[in-house]
């Protein structure tokens, strides 16, 4: 009983020791460290639009339309009068919360797929993998506009959009990364334990392969962001007048000739936002890699 | 290497009748009733009711499935629910324009990838190095719509030297295209540079090099073959993006293709037409992603291996 308690303890102390060296690995890179900072203040400021905007986001306000930014409107007010930059904040649950919430259902489902077709092989795993390949030969956009199609134009739409091909994505990436670790010693030993496959699966597999689903998700998230927008710009996401971002790039595409600030000023925040979660699937990348920290 | 590329191809069939079957039952669980929307709303009862029979539309789900796959064998791809005309037509019509975007985009985006590529490889810390990353950033991070929309801004709103809007001429073609050459750009030049960076560093560089040969020689001859190969395949991976991005490209420059076609279609709720779209898209990936394969094993003796050993 002792010896598995101290086990237990060295254990322990080994995880915080990794925290702790990933950690400073990821701090090393500045630029990383910038792209959280920016991609937290604008998760906050989202979070902050979903009671408060300094103005009502949709009331028109005819007499002040089209200002360019000023103290009382920072990013100025687009063709109805609308103070824009009330309009990204409340918009931001939108273009961002969708995604998130959109990546993070493909994302679970997609990796329990995986994870079950990377530990039982056979015929459920071929099934997953030829159903994976067929949502993988066409393009993301051309899937979500597809759904948007069938399913309309609107929120969960939108969701489902994006959720959907999200799922095969991550069946693979999952599926090829759980046949790396499905013969390790630890697996074997678990096994041997008889343990039972699902606890093999979260407990010994999922944790060893996780670093892979989190740097994915970084990237997929700047991916998610793209296709909301990018439907929402063509008229197939939100509709208008809800403030998401690509709905507002889409909105206001004609007064680029004598306006151009409406339409860059939420196009420039859509794009600063997905360079940041690059960046910082970058930085997590190096800093989560087993083999670059081990040099560190 | 024959059976492996003609079990390639059956395994590219099968994913295609998977495509079709995905979109197929996908688009039958919408609401509405094409016969009626074909015929219009003020037909006759019966007459929508012909039509039904006609399309053989009254017909259970699953013979719908084979029926339709039979006339694709024969290159028919249903009737356009909007115009009562053939759903091919309609895409040919649309085809040329996409094509021409595409090859035009995709040349720029090779010519320009791989000189900065090749720059940014011989000399990493220098402007060309940093350029890379800047188009790395653009092509993974913009939105492609923001992208056209500041080319529009500066090239035909400020400067006035190319049209913003329309088809026909080589002026309209410019400013789509470099939209979703920059797309591109980025991948194959960092691709090229990291290829470049590998090589300097090999024997057969070195040897070249002492053997006093000229640096075109070198550069032309043990740098640049070897880059060719991954060249090809991020030509073939990023063929979707292409095409991802001329759907948002055709729409805001007003290009007649089939990424337009397809939002149009969505818009006027002709699925029959929408259908068509995708089944095309597919087979032009499916050949896309093909031809790669088998040009691969033809540039570099790699894969022969490869081959041998499946």
């Amino acid at each position: 009983m002792i010896r598995k308690e101290t086990l237990l303890k060295e254990m322990n102390e080994h995880r915080k020791t990794i925290r702790v060296a990933t950690w400073k690995a990821f701090k090393r890179n500045k630029i990383s460290l910038l792209s959280l900072i920016v991609i937290l203040s604008v998760s906050a400021l989202s979070t902050v639009g979903i009671v408060y905007s300094p103005y009502n986001p949709y009331q028109p306000n005819f007499s002040g339309a089209l200002m360019p930014p000023s103290l009382a409107h920072p990013l100025g007010t687009d063709w109805l009068g609308r103070d824009i930059l009330s309009r990204l904040i409340a918009g931001g649950k939108y273009t961002l919360g969708l995604a998130f919430v959109a990546i993070l259902i493909g994302a679970t489902i997609g990796t329990f797929l995986g994870l079950a077709s990377g530990y039982y092989l056979g015929l459920v795993g071929t099934i997953i993998q030829r159903v994976s390949e067929i949502f993988l030969i066409l393009p993301t956009l051309i899937i979500a506009a597809l759904f948007a199609a069938v399913l309309g134009t609107g929120l969960l739409s939108t969701l489902l959009a994006i959720a959907i091909p999200t799922i095969p994505v991550y069946a693979k990436l999952v599926h090829s990364a759980a046949l790396r670790v499905r013969n390790e010693d630890y697996v074997e030993a678990a096994r041997l334990l008889k343990k039972s496959g699902p606890y093999i699966m979260f407990n010994h597999i999922l944790p060893n392969i996780l670093h892979v689903v989190i740097v994915q998700t970084t990237y997929y998230m700047g991916t998610g962001i793209l296709t909301v927008s990018a439907l929402g710009f063509l008229g197939l996401g939100v509709p208008s007048p809800t403030p998401e971002w690509g709905t507002m790039v889409g909105d206001a595409k004609d007064y680029i000739f004598s306006y151009p600030f409406v339409v860059f000023i939420p196009g420039i925040l859509i794009a600063v936002v997905v360079v940041a979660f690059n960046i910082l699937g970058d930085g997590l990348r190096e800093a989560l890699d087993p083999k670059l920290r081990r040099l560190l | 290497m024959l059976e492996a590329v003609v079990n390639r191809m059956l395994q590219a069939i099968i994913t295609f009748i998977g495509v079709i079957l995905l979109v197929f039952f996908l688009i039958r669980v919408l609401p509405g009733d094409p016969a009626r929307l074909i015929a219009g709303f003020e037909a006759r009862p019966e007459d929508v009711q012909n039509l039904r029979h006609l399309l053989g539309l009254d017909k259970p789900l699953p013979l719908q499935f084979v029926d339709y796959m039979l006339s694709l064998l024969k290159l028919n791809l249903g009737i356009s629910y909007k115009t009562g005309g053939p759903v091919l037509n309609e895409i040919l019509a649309r085809l040329p324009y996409t094509a021409e975007l595409a090859v035009v985009a995709e040349a720029i985006a090779v010519f320009a990838g791989v000189s900065l590529g090749i720059i940014a490889g011989l000399k990493p810390r220098s402007f060309a190095g940093y350029l890379v990353s800047i188009f790395g950033i653009i092509g993974s991070s913009f939105p492609s719509f923001l992208i056209a929309l500041l080319l529009i801004w500066v090239f035909a709103v400020q400067l006035h030297v190319l049209p913003a809007f329309g088809a026909g001429s080589i002026q309209q073609l410019i400013l789509p295209a470099i939209t979703l050459a920059l797309l591109l750009t980025g991948n194959i030049a960092r691709l090229v540079k990291s290829s470049v960076i590998e090589s300097l560093s090999t024997n057969h560089v070195t040897t070249a090099m002492a053997k006093g040969l000229s640096d075109e020689k070198i550069i032309f001859r043990h740098i640049l073959r070897p880059a060719l190969s991954p060249v090809i395949t991020i030509i073939g991976i990023q063929f979707g993006s292409l095409m991802g991005g001329a759907v948002i490209t055709e729409t805001i420059f007003g290009w007649p293709g089939i990424g337009r076609l397809m939002v149009d279609s969505i818009f006027s709720r002709d699925f029959m037409l929408l259908q068509g779209i995708i089944v095309v898209f597919a087979v032009i990936f499916l050949v896309v992603m093909i031809s790669v394969e088998i040009l691969q094993t033809i540039i570099d003796p790699r894969y022969k291996e490869v081959y041998k050993m499946k």
